[in-house]
């Protein structure tokens, strides 16, 4: 997928970048207004990481510009301004997401991932990792074949892992994504490492074993099984 | 005090004072005159009483059945060269009044052919009395009377002078630093008023520069602290994936990582206050909050279930309140996580809603020594909790602050209880 990351900090931009360039993605940036409103012109990409807040500019008015001429670009809204109002009119002008700074890198990736899903890109609307399949439109999880029946937490839980394989996620970014606001809860963690033996425990009803091991003291680690072909 | 009371007691003692001294005075020479008046009719009736004396048999008789305005009395020659005309008063029985009264009485002596006399005539001081109960009276109702209308003009007069001032002192009570405008202070033509006047405006005018200039500062500080932080963090969690750590690198990492967290979270807690208090929400709304009060406790209540906690909530439906749809979920989620945060594990919370007010009881762990106003108060925390940044409740304050709800939190031992009333 091709993107471009449009972030007026270069330190973050490149960070970013490096991240989803790390991620398989043809990654582009820019960053100021004008830079962005030049490659937009020039080149088609697939998704826009856009920052609202750009030394020359409005990253509302490039939205409004964009949606006019490239109808099929995905747009997610970055803003370190975590106002209600930002965020509305971003996604009223046809924005696609809007992830309020900072952000864990995690989060972005899955972000970027769902997006793609519901864009079809690649014509999958499905996550495959290793046996495991995520049926993304119907919620439905399966592996090796066989059905397994979850509830929404545990759906996102999964699906989360899913989509960052092999990565170290941290406790919080787990419970940021699967809580939300309600998150910043110490007993957050415990209820996430109860949804997993949970989790774990419906996969090895089904016989199968779901690998996501503990980080000691930062998280956890979900690798997936390479089925046989 | 008031300062017209003050004033009108003030200028009341001044005339009763002028008064009583004015009557004293007017009393001491009045009788001083009367006296001298008396003593001279005295003189004049011994000396009509001299020229009668030719007229006498040889002895004068010094005792009669009446009683004259004076009396004789022989004396001997050596009494009579020792006696010397004098004046003195004397209390004598007086038959009409029924009791003494003071009289004025002059001795004097002669002789007539041969034989000494002594003689004493009296006269009735009585006016004199009389003149100073009147006197007394007198000043007493021109002092009443001059009490009353001072009293009424004062009053009036007063007011009016100081109308100004009455007005620029509710003016100031009604100001408040952070009014986008300075107040409307009365002009006036009276030289001190307009210098108050004056002096208070500047005095108002640099407060209120310096508010907003901090108020700038503490909201551009936490925006250009939110890009380093932001930075900070996605580097760390670049780094966390990298495949050379050893396990006690990660350790330190995820040490780094938390307080960054932290600050982060302190930096978009102290943001978001700066905000609230600068009226940065200002599209505020009539709100039906039930529906999202119901939401937000279906949503810690999965939560509580895990930490054996019970959620009892009470929750009128359709209850409206004026308020940016952004805050009222801050407000909600802070008093949640408030009970949520202090209740011992097999605690009940109960939330109630009704159309005057939000309440939330908990139990705590232990109790809160202080004055509960107090965890209001920025970074005040209660209990062992690292997480906390002691900042939930001072945005719940800034919150009401600036809907004018009335919050109160009121502690009982180890139960806790917080009302905001809308």
């Amino acid at each position: 997928m091709k993107l471009l990351v449009v972030e007026d900090e270069p330190a973050l931009n490149k960070a970013l970048a490096d991240f989803l360039r790390g991620e398989g993605h043809l990654c582009e940036v820019a960053l100021d207004y004008t830079e962005a409103a030049e490659k937009l012109a020039l080149y088609q990409y697939d998704c826009i990481l856009l920052d609202i807040m750009l030394p020359d500019g409005n990253g509302l008015d490039l939205l409004r510009q964009l949606k006019e001429t490239h109808r099929r670009t995905g747009v997610i809204i970055t803003s370190a301004k975590d106002s209600l109002d930002d965020k509305l009119a971003g996604l009223d002008l046809g924005a696609d997401d809007y992830l309020p700074k900072p952000f864990h890198l995690s989060e972005l990736n899955a972000r970027v991932r769902s997006l793609m899903r519901r864009m079809k890109f690649e014509g999958a609307a499905f996550l495959q990792t290793g046996s495991l399949r995520i049926d993304t439109e119907s919620r439905t999880v399966s592996v090796a074949g066989q059905e397994v029946v979850l509830n929404r937490k545990e759906y996102d839980l999964l699906l989360y892992f899913g989509t960052n394989p092999g990565r170290v996620i941290r406790k919080t970014a787990l419970a940021e994504h699967v809580w939300g606001d309600s998150a910043d809860q110490a007993d957050s963690f415990d209820f996430i490492y109860s949804q997993l033996k949970n989790l774990r425990r419906k996969f090895a009803q089904v016989g199968h074993e779901l690998n996501i091991e503990t980080v000691y003291g930062v998280g956890y680690r979900f690798l997936p099984d390479h089925p046989a072909p | 005090m008031k300062l017209l009371t003050r004033s009108n007691l003030n200028s009341s003692l001044l005339l009763l004072a002028a008064l009583a001294t004015g009557a004293l005075v007017v009393y001491w020479q009045l009788s001083e005159e009367i006296r001298e008046e008396i003593d001279e009719d005295l003189l004049n009736r011994k000396l009509e009483i001299l020229a009668s004396l030719p007229a006498q048999t040889d002895s004068l008789l010094t005792q009669t059945g009446l009683r004259p305005d004076f009396e004789l009395q022989e004396i001997s020659p050596e009494a009579y060269r020792s006696l010397h005309e004098h004046f003195y008063e004397e209390e004598l029985y007086e038959l009409y009044e029924e009791e003494k009264e003071p009289h004025r009485v002059l001795t004097t002596g002669f002789e007539h052919k041969g034989h000494f006399y002594q003689l004493r005539i009296h006269t009735s001081l009585l006016d004199l009395e009389d003149m100073a109960e009147i006197i007394f009276w007198g000043t007493g109702w021109l002092f009443l009377f001059v009490l009353g209308i001072g009293f009424l003009l004062n009053r009036y007069m007063q007011r009016r002078l100081w109308r100004p001032f009455y007005k620029t002192l509710e003016e100031l009570r009604r100001f408040q630093l952070d009014a986008s405008e300075m107040p409307p202070l009365p002009s006036s033509t009276i030289h001190e008023f307009h210098e108050l006047n004056q002096a208070i405006e500047r005095l108002l005018e640099r407060n209120r520069q310096a508010y907003l200039k901090q108020k700038q500062f503490t909201e551009n500080a936490a925006h250009e602290l939110q890009t380093p932080l932001a930075v900070a963090l996605s580097q760390a969690e670049l780094l966390l994936q990298s495949p050379a750590l050893q396990a006690n690198d990660m350790l330190a990492l995820e040490e780094l990582y938390q307080q960054l967290e932290r600050l982060t979270a302190l930096n978009k807690a102290l943001l978001m206050i700066t905000k609230i208090s600068n009226q940065q929400y200002d599209r505020s709304t009539a709100l039906n909050i039930s529906p999202l009060a119901a939401e937000l406790v279906a949503e810690y209540a999965q939560l509580a279930n895990h930490k054996a906690l019970e959620l009892d909530s009470h929750i009128e439906p359709g209850v409206t309140v004026y308020i940016h749809p952004h805050l009222v979920e801050v407000l909600l989620r802070n008093l949640l996580r408030n009970a949520m945060t202090h209740s011992p594990e097999g605690g009940t919370i109960t939330i109630t809603l009704t159309a005057r007010y939000l309440q939330i009881d908990n139990p705590m762990r232990t109790p809160f020594p202080g004055d509960p106003a107090q965890l209001f108060e920025r970074f005040t925390k209660h209990g062992d909790h690292r997480q906390s940044l002691g900042l939930g409740l001072a945005i719940v304050q800034s919150i009401c602050e600036t809907h004018g709800f009335r919050p109160a939190i009121s502690i009982q031992g180890t139960r806790f209880s917080i009302k905001v009333q809308f």
